[in-house]
């Protein structure tokens, strides 16, 4: 996928088909988006592209993001988007909504087709919406495609309703939606060196960076993919109260590894998660925590290797 | 001749052989060999190693596969994919919902039955031929790995699609038999496309007609042909010098060879790839040549 941050002519020989949204999550119902015009591309000789922004610096996302930019890129390559185009939100957040079909559509894109969910909004305080962009687009030619919304047990999946599963620790609803196991990637940062000194089981510290969505705190059945190979893990995301007991102790993410050994710190391991287990408490010794931490290790092995 | 990998997309309908056969005129070779049979069902990348290069085809160092597969519930047939004959249906009671609740499950190191539908051996005779005797063959589960599974979308009415990435000797019929097991429904395979097997995806496969209108138009281009080193690319590179070259070709060591001990990639001072090589304890040693000794 190649991926353009700024607003200019995509690589589109045969014209594209456009994907529009912001696509935080990749879930349920963005794939059945991006999908949509990736297959629409196939049959059609065209490019499968996608549009998206970036926040503008210093701004957060309602809510916080659910992904890594690179890991949202991930996701959205792997569903054969080639041209992925990520303006920054002041370059093109005054255009009026004829200007964005114009100058974004048209001339970056040449699309012609253009795909987006049912609650899609457009141009300088989102004026636009979906009736405007069959308005404009039609007459051009260009073919407006819109998705409804994806459901799961019944309503409409979304990227608040992921988030609100993700802080209620609700991990298997979150996975099902998303079509994918969540997963993180933040680099890896010196913790205090307390796992490796005084529990005997060192762990990968993978601290949220601010914006970012946190789940709920607890511990859960993880792999984690080191080196292009999967480990079956346990992750402890919260504060310690075992280890550190200050009320504004800064809430942490460490992930157990029993089968790995080695430094990777300052890399960037992605950290799939699968099961919640149970909430962080406080326990009386190291050694309370020694066997949860080897417990939810043993759990996670079982988890990734059956009968 | 050609010698090299040539990267076919298998047409749906044609066995792999189908295609080895087809392909024996097109290249004007009969040295050739492919790695990871397709069923005939299937279409996507299939390695085609011609000439010199048959002999990597089992030495490759990665049989990983990725497969995009389409998974229909509420039937079952005699060979785990739509082409067979049914052998139950059922009203399906589960919908997208709790497929994608157990899907993550099937992540991991897991056991596998093979299919009687299968060119796995037991007791040195092939299970499809039982199977088309109409018998069924015990058989013990073999460990396989699922790398990966993600939900791709709905296909029609109660059929999903699936994209796997599994290590190699994973019948995705019988994943999608298991999962439609976990779920209490029949279930079969009604589409299966590999997209990548090892090294090698399904973008710089070509189709089986561009294959035959190039060989109408003077041949199959040369950069078609992928180098014998592409499925050994992840280990190191030795460049040898004639003296060298010579030794290898002879099958004799190389002793106080100044490189780490482990497996290499050799190539000749004019960047030719000879072939792999081992060292150790300072002995370089031949493993196997892929060229010609001219």
């Amino acid at each position: 996928m190649h991926i353009l941050e700024t607003l200019a002519p995509v690589d589109a020989p045969q014209g594209s088909a456009v994907a529009l949204g912001f696509f935080d999550g990749v879930h349920l119902g963005h794939r059945t988006v991006l999908g949509a015009a990736v297959d629409y591309a196939a049959e059609k000789g065209l490019t499968p592209a996608a549009f998206t922004f970036l926040l503008p610096p210093g701004s957060a996302l309602k809510g916080g993001r659910i992904f890594s930019v690179e890991e949202k890129h991930r996701r959205i390559a792997s569903l054969g988007i080639e041209q992925y185009q990520e303006a920054p939100f002041e370059a093109f957040c005054s255009l009026t909504p004829e200007d964005f079909v114009r100058k974004v559509l048209v001339e970056c894109f040449s699309a012609k087709a253009v795909f987006c969910g049912d609650n899609f909004t457009f141009g300088a305080k989102a004026a636009g919406n979906v009736e405007m962009l069959h308005a404009l687009c039609e007459p051009l030619g260009i073919r407006v495609c819109v998705v409804d919304m994806a459901k799961y047990k019944g309503e409409n999946v979304s990227s608040t309703r992921i988030r609100a599963a993700l802080e209620a620790g609700e991990i298997g609803e979150v996975n099902a939606m998303l079509g994918q196991p969540y997963a993180i990637d933040w680099p890896v940062t010196h913790g205090k060196g307390i796992g490796t000194s005084r529990l005997g089981a060192p762990t990968i510290n993978q601290n949220y960076p601010k914006g970012a969505l946190q789940p709920c705190c607890g511990v859960y059945i993880t792999r984690i993919c080191i080196d292009g190979k999967w480990y079956p893990a346990a992750t402890g995301l919260g504060r310690r109260p075992t280890v550190d007991d200050e009320a504004d102790a800064p809430i942490t993410c460490e992930t157990y590894v029993p089968d790995f050994s080695g430094n990777v710190y300052g890399t960037r391991p992605r950290l799939e998660f699968y099961e919640y287990l149970c909430p962080v408490r406080k326990f009386n010794s190291l050694q309370e925590l020694h066997a949860l931490i080897c417990d939810a290790a043993e759990k996670s092995k079982a988890y990734f290797s059956k009968g | 001749m050609k010698n090299g990998i040539l990267l076919v997309d298998k047409p749906q309908g044609w066995t792999s052989f189908d295609v080895l056969a087809k392909l024996r005129g097109v290249l004007g070779t009969r040295k050739l060999g492919h790695s990871g049979t397709l069923d005939p069902m299937a279409t996507g990348v299939l390695a085609v190693f011609a000439g010199r290069a048959t002999a990597a085809a089992d030495r490759q160092l990665n049989h990983d596969k990725t497969y995009e597969a389409t998974i229909r519930l509420g039937v079952r047939t005699d060979t785990g994919d739509i082409t067979g004959t049914v052998l139950e249906t059922a009203p399906v009671t589960v919908g997208q919902q709790e497929l994608l609740e157990i899907l993550p499950r099937f992540t991991g190191v897991q056991q596998q039955l093979p299919p009687m539908y299968s060119a796995v051996k037991v007791h040195g005779q092939p299970l499809y031929k039982a199977a088309r005797a109409g018998k069924t063959v015990e058989r013990t589960p073999r460990e396989i790995t699922v790398y990966s599974i993600e939900y791709l979308g709905g296909a029609g009415e109660n059929e999903y699609r699936v994209r796997v990435a599994c290590s190699k000797g994973t019948y995705i019929r019988v994943l999608a038999e298991d999962i439609g097991a976990a779920l209490g429904v029949p279930a079969t395979l009604s589409a299966l496309r590999r997209t990548a097997a090892g090294v090698f995806s399904i973008e710089d496969a070509h189709t089986m007609n561009q294959l035959l209108e190039a060989a109408q138009n003077g041949g199959v281009p040369d950069e078609w042909m992928l180098g014998t080193d592409a499925v050994f690319a992840p280990l190191p590179e030795l460049r040898v010098g004639e003296k060298v070259r010579t030794h290898l070709f002879n099958g004799c060591p190389t002793s106080r060879y100044p490189a780490q001990d482990g497996r290499y990639r050799v190539y000749d001072e004019n960047g030719t790839f000879l072939g792999l090589a081992q060292v150790t304890g300072g002995v370089l040693r031949v493993e196997k040549l892929f060229c010609e000794r001219e």
